[in-house]
């Protein structure tokens, strides 16, 4: 009887993969951040990697937390990250993949601390358990993701777990991963974190201004455990070219960051702007029309084109959620749940697709 | 008296009916919980230090934004208010939207107030108290409209690309054809509806609350399409605090207090 009931429920929906696909662009270095590793649906990853590829985008960053992968010390669960590989390789776009995320194992060893750590506090004595899951990540998608950033926005208190912002802290870090994430795969990049774009001084509780804390890492000695820094900056209010000002917070900022990767001999190293873009919400004070947003995201993309030639990639924040924050995080995107399309996804790959002469 | 129309048929959707109901019931059982329990500890000794930390986000006027003398806004008002009811000092926590839920795991703050809607998703590890604004999408019109299903044959507008814009394809697939008027902002979605372009217009509760203080002759009908249950978020594992926010709340529910908050800011 229960075959039988089992027989008469519906199929999942299914995703088979496609004919293998390739991007048709000519603007190489755009890429989208997605938030595909919470979808449960498989073919809401497909549909949102389809239309990246539609858009002309080859690159994705995609986070990869290592909460959900090693669920338990040693156990390695990497269905959800397999699944995301394969669609992106059957589109053929390229991953950035973020790490981070501590595991419950990890954290109820902190039994000091019960009720007062979040999924972003790691403890120092943890560093050696991140690094070695980086390289089983490094080590098994070797050829297919070779871009790794280690952590988001550590200059942010939140996103160091609450405790104190801390350069050495976070060089510490990187170097733990470093040496053991080439050895399990040579050709792997390993990309310092973004950081959060912010002019919060020395001492705040609640963070570190990004320029003054790349500074430190490098003062930290840790510009020998990264080959390539990962880059936030967003416009915020402000249009594309707006020149960079240390007491601004725009889009340019990000040439601030290059120049103390300069002055620290490292001027050869390659930046990845991980998130960029700007927001359309009616209200949010950091926010422009939607005209305005595309406006300035199409400005930035041929300032980058024509000045930034460090950059390897642009990454614009975000495609999609796979849930709606219902507040104005939502206004960052380029399709909504359902897969409706906004304005600016259409402009965008007007502008990756100008130039191609499309097969009939 | 431009709330008179608009917002005599503001009621809350189903799933609001079903929040309040739900509140109402928790909060029976809590009381019962209580009767026959050790005695509950005072509301300065449920807060680990004897301040009510509120975290808000000091970024999305006119809930919260930042002027020369720190912050304003309803949920600042809200705050207060609270912390009053309470008996209790207030501390406000500026917060980005990305780190509420964090401040409140790592015991930064002992409740958000940030425009935070209820999420059931994250129900193992918070609380929410009765709501205080219904933030959802509203159908709005010169004419009574009881819900997207009297829309065929008419014209809707609202901004492209938004979840109103979800809304109405969604709807469209159930009932039978309506015209679609996308505008840029949900302001141009109002702007049509109010100058005869459009029939009806659907939009989230503060661009139409917004809007309509922008342009007091007018009295539209309203109902709401979708809720977005604005509450003030709390720790699971808090219990005696999060019994404490939810009397306090419904008590100045009850006395009307938010609802004059809301008419002050919206």
């Amino acid at each position: 009887m229960l075959l039988l009931l089992q027989g008469l429920v519906p199929a999942p929906p299914r995703a088979p993969l496609d004919v293998p696909q390739h991007v048709n662009t000519t603007r190489p270095k755009l890429c989208m951040h997605t938030r595909l590793i919470d979808e449960v649906e498989e073919w809401k990853i497909q549909r949102s990697l389809q239309l990246i590829r539609e858009m002309g985008a080859s690159t994705i960053v995609e986070f990869f937390p290592w909460a959900y992968i090693e669920t338990s010390d040693n156990f390695y669960d990497w269905h959800n990250v397999d699944r995301i590989v394969r669609h992106a390789q059957n589109q053929g776009i390229q991953i950035i993949a973020r790490m981070g995320l501590v595991p419950a194992w990890v954290r109820q060893r902190d039994t000091e601390n019960v009720g007062l750590t979040t999924l972003n506090t790691l403890p120092r004595s943890a560093y050696t358990e991140f690094a070695e899951f980086v390289s089983a990540f490094a080590g098994r998608y070797q050829g297919v993701i070779d871009q790794i950033v280690i952590w988001n926005e550590p200059n942010l208190a939140f996103e160091w777990g609450f405790s104190e912002v801390s350069p050495a802290g976070y060089g510490d870090l990187l170097r733990a991963v470093y040496r053991s994430a080439h050895a399990a795969n040579p050709d792997v990049e390993i990309l310092a974190a973004g950081l959060a774009p912010t002019l919060e001084p020395e001492g705040s509780p609640h963070g570190l201004n990004d320029v003054s804390y790349l500074e430190a890492l490098y003062d930290a000695g840790a510009g020998d455990f990264f080959d390539a820094l990962a880059v936030h900056t967003y416009g915020f209010t402000i249009p594309a070219e707006a020149a960079p000002s240390p007491g601004v917070l725009n889009f340019r900022r990000a040439e601030l960051l290059r120049e103390v990767m300069v002055r620290n001999g490292d001027g050869d190293k390659p930046i990845y702007v991980t998130e960029t873009g700007w927001n359309d919400h009616p209200r949010w004070i950091h926010a422009v029309t939607p005209a305005q947003r595309v406006a300035y995201t199409l400005d930035a993309l041929r300032f980058t084109e024509k000045n930034w030639r460090w950059a390897e990639r642009i990454c614009l924040w975000v495609f999609r959620y796979p849930q709606p924050t219902l507040s104005y995080p939502d206004h960052f995107t380029f399709a909504d749940t359902v897969f409706q399309l906004h304005p600016i996804y259409y402009e965008v790959q007007a502008y990756a697709r100008s130039g191609i002469v499309e097969a009939r | 008296m431009r709330d008179r129309a608009l917002w005599k048929h503001a009621e809350p959707g189903r799933v609001g009916r079903v929040f309040i109901l739900s509140g109402a019931l928790l909060a029976a059982i809590l009381i019962l919980h209580g009767a026959f329990d050790a005695p509950r500890p005072s509301f300065i000794e449920a807060l680990p230090t004897g301040v009510l930390r509120v975290g808000i986000d000091a970024s999305n006027p006119p809930f919260a934004f930042a002027v020369s003398e720190g912050y304003a806004g309803l949920e600042i008002d809200l705050s207060r208010m609270l912390a009053d009811g309470l008996g209790a000092p207030l501390q406000l926590v500026g917060l980005g939207y990305d780190g509420l839920y964090d401040a409140l795991s790592a015991d930064r703050v002992d409740v958000i107030i940030a425009a935070t809607p209820i999420d059931l998703k994250r129900s193992r590890t918070v609380s929410a108290s009765p709501p205080y604004f219904n933030a959802g999408l509203m159908l709005i019109a010169d004419h009574p409209l009881r819900s997207m299903e009297d829309l065929p044959g008419q014209t809707l507008a609202f901004e492209y690309g938004s979840v109103a814009h979800a809304v109405t394809l969604e709807w469209l697939r159930r009932v039978a054809s309506y015209g679609l008027l996308p505008q840029e902002t949900p302001d141009a979605a109002l702007d049509t509806l109010r100058t005869g372009t459009a029939e009806a217009a659907l939009v989230d509760a503060v661009s139409a609350r917004l809007y309509l203080r922008g342009h007091e002759g007018w009295h539209p009908y309203a109902v709401y399409v979708t809720d977005v249950l604005y509450a003030v978020i709390s720790r699971i594992d808090r219990p005696d605090l999060s019994w404490y926010v939810a009397e306090g709340m419904s008590s100045l529910l009850r006395d009307g207090e938010i609802e004059t908050l809301i008419a002050k800011w919206l």
